[in-house]
């Protein structure tokens, strides 16, 4: 690559400012502050960015507003020349670059034309400056190391970030002897788990052992369960036998005493039987004896007390004849009250009878019909009747009031007859309203007239307004002109033109004559005549109009039109004059109606009266009234007949009654009084035989009764007797006594067999056999027994738990392994934690390899590439001290580098002068840049370096630069003295001028 | 018509342990402990439900030197179970349960006919008449490698003949090489059944007659996947039908998303999700190795990822799910940003870094300090060659993310 021009647009102070035709090897040449540093920057601008706000290199924004940015043109070897433009744009500005076949692109393209180097690795190798010359001997292996590996897209530092990395991941995962990282951890507990595994698995094994255990300890135990169970029972069965001996020696006690009353023979329960046959007996005597006693007492009763049965048959007659009485006195009392009833009966019906005015026979009133019908025909008379008067009144009413409305309206008419105009006053008032209507015409068109006039006196003032302000205007003008004239006849005559003058006064006096000129009058004449015409006619109408005027036309016209509304009234009242004759007559006809109808009413009333047997005046009158009483008389009548029927009815019944006490009289012993007494005695006398009666009737059933029972008693008796007999017999006994010793001795023997019963029952209950008790019975002291026995139990029950316990810890160390318990647990464990780490382990190999492919890539790197270089330092070197020095070699140790003089004395840089030390510098650069780096072909950008050296040795140096092949050299220093070593073409200046070579 | 049921199931590996999980809840942890009895189960239930005439064990019915006394008991309990429907039991030792080893031997009931060490040939008469004969032998010793095959000859007198086989298929270079045999080597014994076991893949080897590696019962590692269990098998003496029938407790799976469209942490986790929901339709839980491919995110939402937030969050919710979906490993592949052949040419540095990287698996044998350190390497096995080329080129990877990358 090699730049051929630049082009500041604007960049730090620098505006505009080129540099063409660069040279192979070009020196820049400029005093201090004149813009080298700015136009190296520029540059590196160009080619990598301009630096953003947060690098520490200065960015070179020009301060006077120039655009910021450049271009750069330079030849590729395998692109050819290209444009490079960077301005203002994103924070490293906008780059475009274009191809010498079109090509154009950004960034990339340049990056590709660049081999994707960058800022600081370009600085580093390709740029330096005096600062690195003096610094030399700080120069590290390490440092020139790294820059072998600096190359292409690797950056600089991401060799050594690179390592520390790896190392970082390697150490935190696995450390030989470490304890942390993960795959130590993880060994660790794969060991430990291991460990737990393999002891696991021997527990397996120790499985049948166990098995075997547990079959022993099942059996061991269900002996001792057995034998417990044994021992046990023979306990119990001591303990049983204990309780048991008693009842035993009992039994025998009993059976012996029993032999004694071997040969008693005696009925079962034959005491109780005798007792109960003597208990029956008893009480039967007792009840013979009195039963007697009894029969005989009401024997006697029954002689003495015999009823008397004459007053007994005649029972019915006397409770017939009390009961009587009380209907006795009733019918005496009824007899006396209907007397009294009759005798008012008879008062009223002579009562009303007066009322009525006239005598009447009770057969004779039984034949008028008083019915329902009757009634109500004779009140339908009596209604019409009533009906009839008050018509009657209504019609003398309505006749009244006719008659006087009739009178009325005749009066009336009468009235307004007198008041109508007569037909001729009427004609002449019609005739002297038509001559008014005439006037009215007249003074319209007076008015109009009048209106004319005034119009046309206007348009003349206007007229003649109009004519006068015409003829001013034309006089002014007229005026001008002739002035004007007038002017130019007075030059005709000062010029002496002639014609001019002529003109002039003939101008001047045509305008005097038409200012003289009078104005035709014209149609002013035709308006005044017309306006005369119309004065005139205004004159004639006024005078018309003042003819002698009638002023009562109005009245005339009043009094026409009243007179034609008192006819209209006129006609209206003949009107209501026939209307009210009309309802006269209708009255009049009513009345006679009404006189018909009430003589045909009085007829039937009179017919009625005849019916009812009244005279003549009372039936037209009061007939309702007479019909009334005539109904009461009757049912009177009717009542009173009643009364007496029954007053005879109760006299008879009375009498019947008392008949039949004086009858019954005769039975009574005492001779009695009055009705009521005997009745009394008659009843006494009955009650006391009636029960004398019954008594006799209840003392022989109770007889009766007495023997039946008697005879009961006594077979009862004999029947007890003989069982009695026949019981002695039986025990074998004559006597009571006897019988009663034997007794005594059969229930004692009864006793002993039923305690002897009552042991056997509680011996059988312990359900011993013939052998066990004949065995137990040979035992002497069951307590010792007894506790031999508690004992051996209670060791057998010590026994058993903790059998039982081992026996479920061997089942439970059994059920472990079979459930794989901890082993399967643990095995699945560790499987699970070997293959994590076998991955791990994958990783970390990974991380492993790749940092022995690194580091074995350094050291190639280095063993391959070091020597190459250092080989054509020393080329460079022994040229540029002329064979002083012929070797440079890094140190074995430590950093730095050893160098070698041609005498063979070895130094190290800081040994040796400053001049030379940069002289080793400058050779290491250009080595690096041309074998390592010898693939890039970047300018190399010298910045004020060599000012250390004489003349020879720059010189040298100089022809160094001069030589490198195919390498573009940019030098830029400020000192003029080292110009001279070059060609003129090979410098430019950044000053104005170009400066001149000075040898 | 003369043929007989029965359900061939192999490599049982009872109460084997599960490998490759980590930080595994403990309720997810129970289930996979207890799966292949689980499975084991399914089976036993599945040959009661059938009625069928017998069962045959081809082998590895238990998980080598981790044979747990829990596993012989649980064992012996279903074939009681068996035993109390009258079906009998066909088995043979494999080489991971072999005769020769340490543990303890439990006494199975009648109905179990287990194979001695030489090819022996029990008869069993079905209910329904059908005789047949079974052959078979039991692994006396861990490592048998002769031909056993050999040994299988027919015997008359009965109608219907199968062999019991836990041996290699050779060809097969997966395992090692256990009583090896070639497929004519079978059809050469005139068979109407062959039960195989040893590969935990399933495998039909020929149609008719059927050779059958029934694969093993439950998945026990992520290299396992898919459904596992037994086969019901109708065999008459010209016909056979075969029925896989699935028992596993626990699904092994591997999943691949493309995450080229995920533009953000929170996108991933969506797709993620998402199939993890997809998953859970088996209903059954899932261990699932979840592959990431094509992964571009930006560096800040990449975190998420590296710090193992996204497999967390993933996890979280698992325990309580049921059917649960375990995502046990979250593997990313990023696109890669660079070029190995354009770096290379650009910088002789990385063309000397993939040089070495290159070489690393032939001369690495002593960089690998961990594998070589007393303790880790009693429970780390060799890297083979192969593995150490993957270390190595993940290696290579790490190296160019760091050396290259600019940010």
């Amino acid at each position: 690559m090699k730049i051929t021009d630049i082009h500041i647009y604007g960049y730090g102070k620098l505006t505009d400012f080129s540099l063409t035709d660069i040279q192979s090897l070009q020196v820049i040449y400029g005093e201090n502050e004149a813009g080298k540093s700015t136009i190296m920057s520029f540059i590196h601008s160009i080619l990598f960015g301009f630096p953003t706000k947060i690098q520490s290199d200065l960015r070179y924004e020009p301060k006077e507003g120039a655009k910021y940015g450049g271009r750069l043109t330079a030849t590729f070897p395998d692109k050819g020349n290209a444009v490079i433009e960077r301005v203002k744009g994103k924070a490293s500005g906008d780059v475009s670059v274009l191809l010498e076949d079109g090509t154009r692109g950004g960034e990339e393209l340049l990056s590709e034309l660049l081999h994707h180097i960058d800022k600081s690795m370009f600085q580093s190798i390709f740029s330096f400056n005096i600062h690195g010359l003096q610094n030399v001997n700080q120069v590290k292996g390490e440092d020139l190391g790294r820059y072998l590996f600096s190359a292409g897209s690797l950056g600089t530092d991401k060799l050594v970030t690179a390592e520390m990395v790896l190392q970082k991941e390697l150490e935190s995962r696995f450390k030989p002897n470490g304890k942390k990282p993960t795959l130590n951890v993880k060994l660790k507990e794969l060991k430990q788990l291991h460990y737990e595994l393999k002891k696991a698995e021997q527990q397996n094994e120790q499985y049948f052992t166990l098995l075997c255990e547990k079959e022993k300890l099942e059996k061991d135990i269900e002996r001792l369960h057995q034998d417990l169970m044994y021992s046990q029972k023979e306990l119990s069965r001591i303990k049983e036998w204990q309780e048991l001996s008693p009842f035993m020696s009992e039994e025998q006690k009993l059976k012996k005493e029993r032999e004694q009353y071997a040969e008693v023979s005696f009925p079962a329960k034959g005491m109780a039987v005798l007792e109960k046959i003597e208990n029956l007996m008893d009480p039967l005597k007792g009840r013979k004896a009195s039963l007697e006693a009894r029969i005989s007492g009401i024997e006697i009763d029954l002689k003495k007390n015999q009823p008397d049965y004459e007053i007994l048959r005649s029972e019915p007659l006397i409770h017939a004849a009390l009961e009587g009485l009380p209907l006795l006195d009733k019918l005496k009392q009824e007899e006396s009250e209907l007397s009294i009833k009759i005798g008012n009966l008879s008062e009223e019906i002579l009562n009303l009878q007066e009322r009525l005015h006239f005598q009447i026979e009770e057969s004779q009133l039984k034949q008028i019909d008083t019915s329902v019908f009757m009634k109500d025909k004779i009140n339908h008379a009596q209604k019409r009747q009533n009906s009839l008067h008050t018509k009657k009144q209504e019609l003398d009413e309505r006749f009244n009031e006719e008659k006087s409305d009739l009178e009325a309206i005749e009066q009336k008419i009468a009235e307004l007859k007198k008041q109508l105009l007569t037909e001729a006053e009427r004609s002449a008032i019609k005739a002297e309203l038509n001559r008014s209507a005439d006037r009215h015409m007249l003074e319209k068109e007076w008015q109009d007239t009048q209106d004319r006039l005034l119009f046309l006196q206007k348009a003349e003032e206007k007229e003649r307004k109009n004519k006068e302000e015409k003829r001013y205007q034309e006089k002014r003008q007229l005026l001008v002109f002739g002035i004007l004239f007038a002017a130019l006849f007075g030059w005709g005559l000062w010029s002496q033109t002639w014609i001019l003058a002529f003109a002039g006064l003939f101008g001047t006096a045509f305008c005097v004559f038409m200012a003289i000129k009078k104005q035709p009058q014209t149609n002013a004449g035709f308006i005044q005549e017309e306006i005369k015409a119309l004065a005139k006619k205004e004159s004639l109408l006024l005078e018309k109009l003042k003819q002698p005027d009638n002023q009562f036309a109005s009245n005339l016209e009043a009094k026409l039109q009243r007179d034609s509304q008192l006819q209209n009234q006129l006609r209206h009242y003949h009107f209501q004059l026939e209307q009210s004759t009309e309802k006269y007559e209708k009255v009049i006809t009513a009345f006679e109606k009404w006189e018909k109808e009430s003589a045909d009413l009085e007829e039937e009333l009179l017919h009625f009266g005849r019916q009812l047997l009244l005279p003549a005046d009372i039936s037209k009158a009061h007939l309702g009234e007479a019909f009334g009483l005539i109904e009461q008389l009757k049912s009177l009548f009717r009542e009173k007949k009643y009364a007496t029927e029954r007053k005879v009815a109760a006299e008879k019944a009375k009498n019947e009654r008392l008949h039949i006490l004086h009858q019954l009289k005769g039975l009574l012993d005492d001779e009695p009084g009055n009705v009521q007494e005997i009745a009394y005695q008659l009843k006494k006398k009955l009650k006391e035989e009636m029960e004398n009666h019954i008594k006799l009737c209840e003392r022989e059933a109770k007889l009766n009764e007495l023997k039946v029972e008697y005879s009961t008693v006594l077979a009862e008796l004999n029947h007890y007797e003989k069982e009695y007999e026949e019981q002695l017999a039986l025990a074998g006994t004559e006597t009571a006594d006897e019988y009663r010793k034997k007794a005594l001795a059969a229930e004692k023997l009864a006793d002993l067999d039923e305690q002897i019963k009552q042991i056997t029952k509680q011996i059988n209950m312990y359900t011993f056999s013939q052998e066990e008790i004949d065995r137990y019975s040979n035992l002497n002291a069951p307590e010792i027994a007894i506790q031999a026995r508690t004992e051996e139990i209670n060791k057998l029950q010590g026994k058993i738990p903790s059998l039982q316990s081992e026996l479920a810890e061997v089942k439970y160390e059994l059920h472990l392994l079979e459930e794989g318990g901890t082993y399967a647990e643990l095995l699945h464990k560790f499987v699970l934690l070997k293959a994590e780490f076998e991955e791990e382990a994958r990783e970390w190999a990974k991380y492993a390899a790749a940092k022995d492919i690194l580091e074995k890539t350094i050291s190639t790197f280095k063993n391959e590439r070091m020597p190459k270089m250092l080989k054509q330092a020393e080329e460079f070197l022994s040229s540029l001290t002329k064979g002083n020095y012929v070797r440079i070699f890094p140190k074995e140790e430590g950093s730095g580098f050893l160098i070698e003089s041609r005498t063979g004395a070895v130094f190290e840089a800081k040994e040796l002068s400053q001049a030379t030390a940069e002289q080793i510098y400058v050779s290491f650069r250009l080595a690096l840049a041309l074998t390592i780096y010898g693939k890039y072909p970047f300018p190399i950008i010298i910045d004020d370096s060599f000012v250390n050296f004489d003349h020879l040795r720059t010189e040298r140096m100089i022809s160094l630069l001069r030589n490198l092949p195919g390498r573009q050299v940019l030098f830029f220093t400020c000192h003029k003295h080292l110009l001279p070593y070059f060609q003129e073409e090979q410098i430019q200046s950044v000053s104005k001028e170009k400066l001149s070579v000075q040898l | 018509m003369k043929k007989v049921t029965f359900i061939h199931a192999a490599d049982l590996h009872l109460d084997s342990p599960m490998a490759g999980l980590k930080h595994l809840p403990s309720a997810i942890f129970k289930v996979l402990q207890e799966s292949t009895f689980t499975a084991f189960t399914t089976i036993v239930d599945a040959a009661i439900f059938h009625a069928v005439d017998f069962v045959i064990l081809a082998g590895d019915l238990f998980d080598g030197e981790d044979r747990s006394i829990r596993a012989q008991t649980r064992f012996r309990k279903e074939m009681q179970r068996l035993a109390e429907k009258g079906i009998p039991v066909f088995a043979v030792h494999g080489n991971h349960d072999h005769m020769e080893g340490q543990w303890v031997h439990m006494p199975m009931p009648q109905n179990v006919h287990v194979f001695s060490h030489e090819v022996e040939v029990f008869k069993h008469t079905a209910e329904n008449g059908t005789s047949v004969h079974l052959y078979g032998f039991s692994y006396p010793k861990r490592h048998v490698v002769e031909r056993m095959i050999d040994q299988y000859t027919r015997k008359n007198g009965a109608d219907l003949h199968i062999g019991i086989l836990h041996g290699q298929f050779e060809g097969n270079s997966d395992h090692d090489q256990y009583a090896p045999f070639r497929l004519k080597d079978l059809l050469g014994k005139d068979f109407d059944y062959w039960a195989l076991g040893h590969i935990h893949k399933r495998e039909s080897l020929n149609q008719q007659p059927p050779i059958i590696y029934p694969g093993n019962i439950q998945g026990r590692n992520r290299k396992e996947t898919g459904a596992k269990g037994c086969y019901l098998v109708e065999l008459g003496s010209s016909s056979a039908k075969l029925e896989f029938m699935e028992a596993s407790a626990v699904l092994w799976n591997e999943e691949q998303i493309d995450a080229s469209n995920a533009k953000s942490y929170h996108d991933l986790y969506v797709l993620c999700k998402r199939m993890l929901e997809d998953k859970r339709q088996n209903r059954k839980g899932t261990i699932l190795n979840l592959v990431l491919n094509n992964v571009s995110l930006p560096d800040h939402e990449m975190k998420g990822i590296i710090t193992g937030e996204l497999l967390e969050s993933l996890q979280e919710d698992e325990t309580e799910e049921e059917p649960f979906v375990w995502i046990s490993n979250l593997t990313v592949n990023e696109n890669r940003m660079w070029d190995k052949e354009k770096l290379a040419h650009e910088s002789d540095f990385f063309s000397e870094l993939f040089k070495t990287a290159d070489q690393f698996a032939e001369d690495s044998g002593c960089t690998l300090a961990l594998y070589a350190h007393p303790l880790a390497r009693r429970y780390l096995g060799n890297l083979s060659e192969g593995e150490k080329h993957k270390i190595a080129g993940e290696a290579e990877e790490l190296l160019v993310n760091l050396l290259y990358k600019n940010h």
